[in-house]
């Protein structure tokens, strides 16, 4: 392996290749490699078992998604009135395309409609959509309802 | 007399050994660190159009986990045997235990670069569901695990493809003509990577997504990427000899910086995607978004050309 050594300096074969060898061995396991091997196995445990974790915890139960309007967090900017919508997903996968109807039932003859629709909406996640009304909530009652949603 | 010559040789020779080794033990951290450069950088480059993508990210919101780590495992494979190869992985070995090492790396290298970028993007928070964050990031380490393992085929074998380059263009060339020709090679690699993305709706949607404190990441991380990959194709191994006003490395990363986002301005009016009189902070936001792939881009430019 390392009888490729320059001629005349044949002095010393021996302690030149054991340098050789030694430098060699030092170069391909440093402390610096096992370091950053060291840390990389950390992750790839600490991965393992996060998924280990979600997988036996989360179920795999289909998507309950439900709906409920944060009421003291009404906003009236000009005409309108902003009723924020929390849309949660308790089930065990994911839902798609969750479709949410807000009804108002003031004091107008018909009433007042308004929906929005969440792309994706993963177990455990809450997300908040907004109804916009033009009369104002606090006089009617406000309804919200899960329309529809897809299954992956 | 010639015995005691013949002692101080052996002593001047042991000192050198001395002197090497310990360069070399100080080195060893310095040569881990430019090989886990390589490895981001090929990662990045790799992975920055996937990482722009939004049915990758829907993906690791709907695919159920145990598929996501199969497939991670095969990315893995696919590295190991990369690594195995003469010219694939990032480092200089094909041992077997050094293959191992650096699919483990690679593995481990793509994690950690798909939680930064997608934290970074504003796709994954603090307070989302465990399972939802875990699968984005899953699916998201596999172009960058596979990217570090293409490294040493990108870039060259410690740098041999960058100093070739130099070697035949750099000796005669002025700092005006290497400058000349930087500017050129970032602006080409920028349009390479911002082209393909600067159409889609992954700018305006991750733009939406954009606060103050995410635009300001987002600076600091295109910055950082377009500093390893120019230290990485060049620079850290001292074969950038040319002398010029924009041949060190922190000037030429914010220049090349600065180009790409240049190139991302005029790809998104170019494609339509702004125009004049659109509110400021949406054009900023878009901008950035966009600079960081020209970014990666442009400063992997310099390999393309």
């Amino acid at each position: 392996m390392t009888t490729r050594d320059a001629g005349g300096e044949s002095d010393e074969p021996q302690n030149r290749e054991e340098g050789e060898r030694e430098e060699s061995r030092r170069h391909r396991r440093s402390a610096a490699e096992w370091t950053t091997l060291a840390i990389s196995i950390i992750i790839i445990v600490g991965l393992i078992v996060l998924v280990t974790y979600v997988s036996i915890t989360r179920g795999n139960e289909p998507p309950i998604v439900e709906a409920r309007p944060l009421l003291a967090e009404i906003r009236h900017e000009g005409d309108s009135y902003y009723v924020p919508v929390a849309v949660t997903n308790r089930g065990g996968r994911t839902a798609e395309q969750v479709l949410i109807q807000a009804e108002l039932n003031g004091s107008a003859e018909s009433p007042e409609t308004s929906e929005f629709t969440i792309d994706f909406l993963a177990s455990g996640e809450t997300t908040d959509g907004t109804a916009v009304f033009a009369t104002d909530p606090v006089t009617g009652e406000v309804t919200v309802d899960v329309a529809s949603f897809q299954s992956p | 007399m010639i015995a005691h010559q013949g002692q101080s040789d052996a002593e001047e020779a042991r000192r050198v050994m001395e002197q090497s080794r310990r360069e070399r033990q100080v080195g060893s951290w310095g040569k881990e660190l430019q090989d886990v450069l390589r490895a981001i950088s090929g990662g990045f480059i790799f992975a920055t159009p996937l990482l722009y993508t939004m049915e990758m990210w829907w993906i690791g919101t709907t695919a159920e986990l145990w598929k996501l780590m199969l497939f991670l495992g095969v990315a893995a494979l696919i590295s190991l045997g990369l690594a195995r190869s003469r010219s694939g992985g990032f480092k200089e070995e094909t041992s077997r235990f050094a293959s191992l090492e650096q699919a483990v790396d690679g593995v481990a290298l793509g994690l950690i670069g798909a939680v930064i970028v997608l934290t970074v993007l504003n796709r994954i928070q603090l307070g989302d569901p465990l399972g939802m964050v875990l699968g984005k990031v899953i699916v998201q380490a596999v172009p960058i695990c596979i990217g570090a393992a293409v490294a040493n085929a990108i870039f060259g074998r410690h740098g041999e493809r960058s100093r070739e380059g130099d070697e035949e263009s750099g000796g005669s060339q002025s700092p005006g003509q290497a400058f000349i020709a930087d500017f050129g090679a970032t602006i080409i690699g920028a349009i390479f990577i911002a082209f393909s993305i600067a159409p889609t709706d992954e700018v305006p949607t991750l733009a939406a997504g954009m606060d103050y404190v995410h635009a300001l990441a987002l600076i600091a991380l295109s910055l950082l990427l377009t500093w390893i990959i120019v230290f990485v194709s060049g620079f850290g191994t001292g074969q950038h000899e040319q002398q010029g006003p924009f041949q060190s490395p922190l000037t030429e990363t914010v220049l090349a910086y600065l180009l790409s986002l240049l190139v991302a301005l005029v790809s998104l009016f170019l494609f339509d995607r702004i125009e004049w009189g659109d509110p400021l902070g949406e054009l900023v936001a878009m901008v950035l978004v966009l600079g960081l792939p020209a970014a990666v881009g442009g400063a992997a430019g310099r390999l393309v050309v």
